[in-house]
C-alpha cells in the first residue's frame, strides 16, 4: 500500500512547519529549503498522477474501513486538480523567494497550510473532512491577502473572510442535514443514496451546496469579495488565490452538487449553473471594463473566467466537462502569468495613473503580460483559444449556441480593457527607469508565458488525458 | 502544392491547400513582400519590426491557404495580432489610441469569426471551408465584412492607415483587408446585393477621398473603393467575376503598394503629408513622379498598365447589370479625377512658398521598390497573359480592342477635365456631410466603458447590502426548484 | 431521521440562527458582525449534538447491558467545529484590531467616510 496521497498532504506541512526553525538558524537557507520543497512536491505530485494506472485508488486513513473511519480517493478528477494545485502553488512559492521579504517566516507558514489544505480539499472522500479542509485552506489564505499590506488589504481580507465563513456555514449546515439524513459521511456512499432524500430536504441541501461552494468559485452574484481580496494582496498570492484557489471551489461543485445529483435535479442544477456563467463572464467582464486599478481589472476578469469554467459544466455534456478543466488549467497559467509579470513591472500602486508606461521598463515582463492578456482574451495561438473553442462547440453541440454567442461577446470586451490595459502600461509619453528583475523571477514569469502557449499546441495531448478523466467521471 | 495536415483535439488540421481561389492571393503575398520588406527598412524602429512583419506576411499566406476554418480562424487571429502590435509599435510614440482602437475593430470581426465557426463546425461536425450552415453565415459575414472594410465598417482604414508610417501601410494594406475580400470569395460569394455593395463602396469611398487633405487618407479611402471593385466583382456570381476579383486584387495589390510607397517617398522628403503645402515636386523627384503616375494610371484603369486589364476583366464580368456598371464607371471618374488632382496638386503645380524647399530624390532603398513594382505594373500590364492565363485562367476577348481601350479611356478623360469644375464642390460635400464613422466609433468605446462603471458601481456594493443578496439568491434558488 | 427531531430543541437552533444572520445583516459594528456570525455557527453545533442525541441514549461508551448508544460521529464533529471556530473567530477578531488600528474605528460606516 502506497502512502502517497498522505505523504502529500504531509509534505507541505512539514515544510510550513519547518520554515521558522530553519530561519531561527538563519535566514540564508531560505532558498535552499524553498527550493527542496517545491521539488519535493513535484515529484510527490507526479509520482501519484502517473505512477500507477490512472484507476481509482482508495487510502483508508489509519487503516480504518471506509464505513468508520475517512478515506482518501485519487480518482481522475483529483488527478487534474493535484496537478493544476501542483503547478500553480510551485510557481508561486518560487516567485515569492523573490517578491516577498526573507523576514516574513509566517508567510510560508501560511503558505505550506494552504497547500496542505488545498490537496487534502481535493483527496478526501469523506464530506466533514472536506469541511475541515475547506476551512484550513480559508483560514491560511486570509492572512495571505493582508500579509505586507496596511489597511485597505486588511479591509477586503475581513470581507472576504465574512463571506467565507458565511460559505463554510452553509457547507456545514448541508453537511449535517445530509448526515441527519443518511447517517454516513462517506461521499461515494452519498452519491449513491442522495436520491432517497425527501425532496424538499434534497433541494435545501442542492442548493446550500450551489450558493456555498458558488461564493468560493464567485460566481455572480456571490462574488463581491473577490475583486478587493485578489486585487490588494501581493503579487504571488494573487497569482495563488486567482489561479489556484478558487479552482478548488470549482472542483467541489463537479464533486458535490453535480455529481451526486442524477435526475431531474442533475438538470435543473445544470440550468442554474449555465445561467449563472453567461451572467457571470458578461457582468464579469463589465465589471472588469469598469475598474481604474490594473489588478482589480485582473481580478475582474478572473470573475469572468469562471464563469466559463462553470459554463462548462452547466453545458453538462462530456465535451462541456473537458472544457471546464481545461479552461481551469489553461486559466491557471494565464491568469498566474498575468500577475507574476504585472508585479515584476509594478511593483506598488496599481492604479491606471501610477503604472502609465511601466511596461516599457521591463520589456520582457512586459512581453509575457502580452502573451497571459491574449491568452486570457482567448486569441489563438494560446491557450485561452483552445480552450474557448471547446467551451464554445460544446455549447452549440448542446443546442445552446446562445451561450457560444455569450463567449463571443465576453471576447469582445475582453478585448476592450486588455487593449485599454496594453496602451496604458505601454504609454510612450512618460519616462520610466528600467526594472532589474531577478532571474528566479524571471524564470517563473517565462514557465507561465511558455505554459500558455504549450496550452494551445499541446491542446490536443491535454484534452485526450482530460478525456479520458471526463469519461471516467461521467 | 505543399500542403500537410495535422490533428488538433481531434480534428484535421490542413495548411498550405492551394486551390484556384487562394492561388492568386498567394501569388500577389509573395510577390509584394519583396519590395514591401524592403521598402519598409527605412522606416523600422526596430529590428524586430521585420520579424513581426514577416510573421504577418507568414500568417496571411496562411489564412489564404488554411484548408479548414480552425487554422483559418488561427492564422486570421494572429494576422489580427501581429497588425495590431506593428501598428502599435509604429504609432506608439505620437498615440497609442491608434493601435487600440484598429485591435477593438478587429477584436470585434475575431469573435465574430470565433462564433460562427463554431457553429459551423458543430452543426456540420467538420471543419470543410465549404457547405456553411445559415445559422453560421451572419457571423462569417460580419467577420468578412469588417475586415474588408465594406460599408458601414470602412472607418477603420483612414483610422489607422492613415495615421501610420508608410513604411509599415505598405505592408499592412497589402494584406489585411485582402484577407477580407479572400473570406468573402470562399465563404458567401453567391450572397446576393454583394455586387451593389462593392459599387457602392467604391464610389463612397472615391467621393470620400476627394474630399481629404492628407496623401495617406487620400490613399486609404481609394484602398477601401479598390476593395469595392473587388467585391462587385465577386457578387457578379460567376466564375469569371470572381476570376476577375483575384486579377483585380492581383493589381491592387501592386499599385496601392507602389502609391503608398510614393507616399512614403514624399512624406519622407516633405515631413507632412498636407497635399496643400506640396506642389513642383517633379523636378525635385522625378523618379518618384514617374513611379506616381503608373500608380495613378494603374488605379484609373489606364491601358497598359495592370490595373486597365483588371478593370477590363471586371467590367466584362458585370456587363449584364447597367446599375452596377454605371456606379462602377461614376467610380472610375472620381478616381481619374481625385489622381489627376494629387498629381497635380503634390508634382506639378508651381507653388513657390511651398515647404519642399529642401526635398530631393528619395535615396535607393525607397526607389528600388518601388520602380520594382512600377514595373510589375507594366509588364503583367503589356504582357497580359500572365495574369489572364496564368495567374486565373479566364478566358476574355481581346483586351486591347478598340472597344475597350475607348471604354476605359473616357472616363479618365472625363475625370481629368472635370477636376477644376467639380473637385471643390465635392470637397466640401465630403468634408460637411460625410464627416466620418471613425468619429463615432471611440464614442462607442467609450459608451462600452460606462456601462462597465455603472456595472461596477452597482456589483461593488456595500457588505451588507452584498450579504443580502447572497441570501435573496438562495431564497430564490430555493423557491423556484420545481 | 429528521422527521422525529422536529422539537424544541430544533426551534432554538433556528432561532439562533436567525438572531445570528439577523445581527450580521443588520449591524455595522464589526465586532458584532463577528459575534453573529458565532452565533449562526453555534446554532448549527447545537443541531448537531442534537442530532446524535434521541430520549433514553446513553452515552457512547461501550458497558455490558446497554444497546442504545448516543451517535458519536457528531459528538466528534462537533468538537472539531467548535476547533475551527474558535480559530475563525481568533483570526476575524484579530484582523479587526488590525482595522482598528489603521483607521481607527471598529464601525463600518464610519470606515467607509474614512475611505472617501
Amino acid at each position: 500500500m502506497s502512502h502517497l496521497p498522505v505523504m502529500i498532504i504531509i509534505w507541505p506541512l512539514i515544510f510550513a512547519f519547518l520554515t521558522p526553525l530553519v530561519d531561527m538558524v538563519s535566514l540564508r537557507y531560505r532558498k535552499h529549503v524553498v527550493i527542496t520543497f517545491v521539488v519535493g512536491q513535484l515529484v510527490l505530485v507526479g509520482l501519484l498522477i502517473f505512477g500507477d494506472s490512472g484507476g481509482t485508488t482508495y487510502y483508508p486513513l489509519g487503516g480504518w474501513a471506509p464505513e468508520i473511519g475517512i478515506v482518501m480517493v485519487v480518482d481522475g478528477l483529483s488527478r487534474i486538480f493535484i496537478m493544476l494545485i501542483a503547478v500553480g502553488t510551485s510557481l508561486a512559492m518560487l516567485y515569492s523567494l523573490a517578491d516577498i521579504p526573507d523576514k516574513e517566516s509566517k508567510y510560508y507558514v501560511l503558505f505550506g497550510i494552504l497547500i496542505a489544505g488545498m490537496f487534502g480539499l481535493v483527496l478526501t472522500g469523506d464530506l466533514f473532512n472536506l469541511y475541515v479542509f475547506i476551512e484550513l485552506t480559508s483560514l491560511a489564505s486570509f492572512p495571505l491577502v493582508a500579509i505586507q499590506r496596511e489597511g485597505p488589504a486588511v479591509r477586503a481580507g475581513l470581507r472576504y473572510m465574512i463571506f467565507t465563513v458565511l460559505s463554510s456555514l452553509m457547507v456545514l449546515l448541508s453537511i449535517i442535514l445530509v448526515y441527519g439524513a443518511l447517517g454516513t459521511l462517506n461521499m461515494e456512499e452519498i452519491g449513491r443514496q442522495l436520491v432517497s432524500i425527501p425532496h424538499e430536504l434534497r433541494v435545501l441541501i442542492l442548493a446550500l451546496w450551489i450558493v456555498g461552494l458558488g461564493l468560493k468559485v464567485a460566481v455572480i452574484p456571490l462574488h463581491s469579495w473577490l475583486p478587493p481580496a485578489h486585487a490588494e494582496a501581493k503579487s504571488p498570492v494573487s497569482a495563488l488565490l486567482s489561479g489556484v484557489l478558487i479552482k478548488t471551489g470549482l472542483y467541489m461543485i463537479i464533486r458535490l452538487p453535480l455529481l451526486m445529483s442524477q435526475g431531474k435535479d442533475e438538470m435543473m442544477i445544470q440550468f442554474i449553473l449555465i445561467n449563472i456563467a453567461a451572467v457571470t463572464i458578461i457582468g464579469g467582464h463589465l465589471l472588469a471594463l469598469g475598474q481604474r486599478d490594473v489588478k482589480r481589472v485582473l481580478a475582474c476578469s478572473s470573475i469572468a473566467h469562471m464563469g466559463y469554467i462553470v459554463l462548462g459544466l452547466g453545458i453538462g455534456s462530456l465535451l462541456g466537462l473537458v472544457g471546464t478543466l481545461f479552461h481551469a488549467l489553461n486559466h491557471m497559467a494565464m491568469k498566474s502569468g498575468a500577475f507574476f509579470s504585472l508585479g515584476q513591472m509594478v511593483k506598488d500602486h496599481y492604479d491606471f495613473d501610477s503604472v502609465q508606461g511601466k511596461g516599457r521598463g521591463a520589456p520582457w515582463m512586459a512581453a509575457v503580460f502580452l502573451i497571459c492578456c491574449i491568452s486570457l482574451i482567448g486569441l489563438p495561438p494560446l491557450g485561452g483559444f483552445a480552450s474557448k473553442w471547446i467551451l464554445g462547440m460544446a455549447a452549440v453541440e448542446a443546442g445552446q449556441p446562445i451561450y457560444a454567442g455569450v463567449i463571443a461577446l465576453g471576447t469582445f470586451l475582453s478585448g476592450l480593457y486588455y487593449a485599454n490595459i496594453f496602451r496604458i502600461l505601454l504609454n510612450p509619453d512618460v519616462s520610466v527607469e528600467s526594472v532589474k528583475t531577478r532571474w528566479l523571477s524571471a524564470g517563473v514569469v517565462g514557465v507561465t508565458g511558455f505554459l500558455c502557449v504549450v496550452g494551445f499546441f499541446a491542446a490536443t495531448w491535454i484534452t485526450d488525458l482530460i478525456k479520458i478523466v471526463a469519461i471516467g467521471i461521467l | 502544392m505543399v500542403s500537410f495536415s495535422f490533428d488538433f483535439m481531434g480534428y484535421p488540421l490542413l495548411l498550405g491547400q492551394v486551390d484556384g481561389l487562394s492561388m492568386p492571393f498567394v501569388v500577389a503575398f509573395s510577390v509584394i513582400i519583396v519590395p514591401a520588406l524592403w521598402y519598409s527598412f527605412a522606416y523600422h524602429r526596430h529590428r524586430n519590426q521585420s520579424i513581426v512583419s514577416v510573421l504577418f506576411f507568414l500568417c496571411s499566406l496562411g489564412t489564404v491557404t488554411a484548408g479548414d476554418l480552425l487554422s483559418f480562424l488561427v492564422f486570421w487571429e494572429g494576422m489580427m495580432i501581429l497588425s495590431a502590435i506593428l501598428i502599435a509599435v509604429d504609432t506608439g510614440r505620437r498615440d497609442l489610441r491608434i493601435g487600440y482602437r484598429y485591435l477593438v475593430v478587429h477584436v470585434i470581426a475575431g469573435a465574430s469569426l470565433f462564433l460562427g465557426v463554431i457553429i459551423q463546425v458543430s452543426s456540420t461536425n467538420s471543419l470543410d471551408l465549404a457547405g456553411l450552415v445559415p445559422a453560421a453565415l451572419p457571423f462569417l459575414i460580419l467577420a468578412g465584412v469588417i475586415k474588408a472594410a465594406l460599408i458601414p465598417f470602412h472607418f477603420w482604414v483612414p483610422d489607422a492607415y492613415g495615421q501610420i508610417s508608410p513604411g509599415i501601410a505598405v505592408i499592412l494594406t497589402a494584406f489585411t483587408t485582402k484577407v477580407g475580400v479572400y473570406a468573402i470569395a470562399r465563404f458567401f460569394p453567391s450572397l446576393s446585393g454583394l455586387a451593389l455593395l462593392g459599387a457602392t463602396v467604391a464610389v463612397f469611398a472615391v467621393v470620400m477621398a476627394l474630399g481629404q487633405r492628407h496623401l495617406r487618407r487620400v490613399l486609404s479611402y481609394h484602398l477601401i473603393g479598390q476593395i469595392g471593385y473587388m467585391v462587385a466583382g465577386i457578387g457578379a456570381l460567376s466564375d469569371i467575376g470572381v476570376a476577375a476579383a483575384s486579377l483585380h486584387m492581383f493589381s491592387g495589390v501592386m499599385y496601392k503598394g507602389l502609391l503608398f510607397m510614393v507616399a512614403g517617398s514624399v512624406l519622407y522628403q516633405m515631413k507632412t503629408d498636407d497635399v496643400g503645402h506640396m506642389g513642383g515636386l517633379i523636378r525635385k523627384m522625378p523618379l518618384t513622379f514617374v513611379a506616381a503616375l503608373v500608380g495613378a494610371a494603374s488605379i484609373s484603369g489606364l491601358p497598359p498598365f495592370n490595373g486597365y486589364i483588371s478593370k477590363t476583366a471586371l467590367k466584362i464580368a458585370l456587363q449584364g447589370d447597367p446599375v452596377i456598371s454605371l456606379l462602377l464607371t461614376v467610380a472610375a471618374v472620381l478616381t481619374a479625377m481625385s489622381f489627376a488632382k494629387l498629381l497635380w496638386d503634390i508634382f506639378l503645380r508651381e507653388k513657390p512658398q511651398c515647404e519642399g524647399g529642401e526635398a530631393r530624390e528619395s535615396p535607393a532603398v525607397l526607389l528600388i521598390p518601388m520602380l520594382v513594382l512600377a514595373g510589375i505594373c507594366l509588364g503583367t500590364g503589356i504582357h497580359y497573359p500572365l495574369l489572364t492565363d496564368a495567374l486565373v485562367e479566364i478566358s476574355i476577348p481581346p483586351i486591347y480592342s478598340v472597344g475597350s481601350l475607348w471604354e476605359s479611356l473616357y472616363p479618365v478623360l472625363l475625370g481629368v477635365v472635370l477636376v477644376p469644375i467639380t473637385a471643390i464642390k465635392l470637397r466640401h460635400l465630403a468634408r460637411r456631410g460625410l464627416h466620418d464613422l471613425d468619429f463615432v466609433f471611440p464614442r462607442l468605446i467609450e459608451g462600452f466603458t460606462q456601462v462597465g462603471r455603472v456595472t461596477r458601481n452597482t456589483l461593488e456594493g456595500h457588505l451588507q447590502t452584498q450579504l443580502l443578496i447572497v441570501t435573496a439568491f438562495l431564497v430564490f434558488l430555493i423557491w423556484m426548484w420545481p | 431521521m429528521w422527521g422525529e427531531i422536529v422539537d424544541f430543541a430544533y426551534w432554538v437552533v433556528v432561532g439562533l440562527f436567525l438572531i445570528g444572520f439577523f445581527g450580521v445583516l443588520t449591524d455595522t459594528n464589526l465586532i458584532k458582525i463577528a459575534i453573529g456570525l458565532n452565533i449562526m455557527e453555534a446554532s448549527l453545533l447545537l443541531l448537531l449534538v442534537r442530532l446524535a442525541f434521541s430520549p433514553g441514549d446513553s452515552p457512547p461508551i461501550v458497558s455490558e447491558g446497554i444497546l442504545n448508544y448516543a451517535d458519536p460521529v457528531p459528538q466528534a464533529l462537533t468538537l472539531t467545529a467548535i476547533v475551527i471556530g474558535a480559530s475563525t473567530t481568533a483570526l476575524l477578531l484579530s484582523f479587526i484590531i488590525k482595522t482598528y488600528k489603521y483607521y481607527g474605528s471598529v464601525d463600518l460606516k464610519e470606515i467607509r467616510r474614512m475611505e472617501r
